[in-house]
């Protein structure tokens, strides 16, 4: 794990360097291998770690019967992620209104997303006041 | 996807520099602002895919 963290670590360095040598010259090109940078990283730490917090969701599916969906928290996190990222990248241009308005995207995604554990909450509420 | 790719857009960067630097100092202006031009398009279209393969794993991996 250390070597995968050194290298991803590596790989964020150089491309700094990188893009802070053709700053100057190229600006434009600067920023593209920024948004670049940025993806490489991405599926690297994606790729990295997707196996060990799979096999962490499959003890978790195991041990809990039935209910409450883990796949939910997944896809809220996924939804996050890429907005964080786009977010940032629209921040590296210096357009902070656009970045906000992919923050709002994902925050709208998720509550939206999480519209059906309300329901299963409030109908459970229901079910106990009968008794 | 890999470590290739950054090096690949910043030779391009420092290519494209380099052959601008040289048609302004021939005085080819509009040739030197065409290669920028290329270099940029290369680069975007680079980018572009990279991205996509990026979205596509992401929707792999988590069955989206």
């Amino acid at each position: 794990m250390t070597a995968l963290v050194l290298k991803i670590i590596l790989i964020l360095l150089l491309g700094s360097v990188l893009v802070i040598m053709l700053k100057p010259n190229r600006p434009e090109i600067g920023i593209l291998l920024s948004v670049g940078i940025s993806t490489v990283a991405i599926s690297f730490i994606i790729k990295s770690f997707y196996n060990p917090i799979k096999s962490l969701l499959d003890i978790y599916n195991k041990t809990t019967a039935n209910g409450f969906n883990i796949s939910v928290v997944i896809k809220a996190v996924i939804i996050s992620y890429l907005t964080q990222f786009c977010a940032d990248t629209c921040r590296d241009f210096g357009l902070s209104a656009i970045a906000e308005k992919a923050e709002l995207t994902g925050k709208c995604a998720i509550l939206v997303l999480s519209v059906p554990l309300i329901n299963s909450v409030l109908k459970t509420a229901l079910e106990l006041t009968k008794l | 996807m890999n470590v290739d790719f950054i090096f690949k857009i910043a030779a391009i960067g420092i290519i494209v520099t380099v052959l601008n630097l040289l048609l302004v100092r021939f005085g080819r202006e509009e040739q030197a602002m065409l290669t920028t031009l290329a270099g940029l398009v290369v680069v975007l279209l680079m980018i572009v895919k990279s991205i996509a393969e990026l979205f596509s794993e992401i929707k792999g991996l988590f069955g989206l």
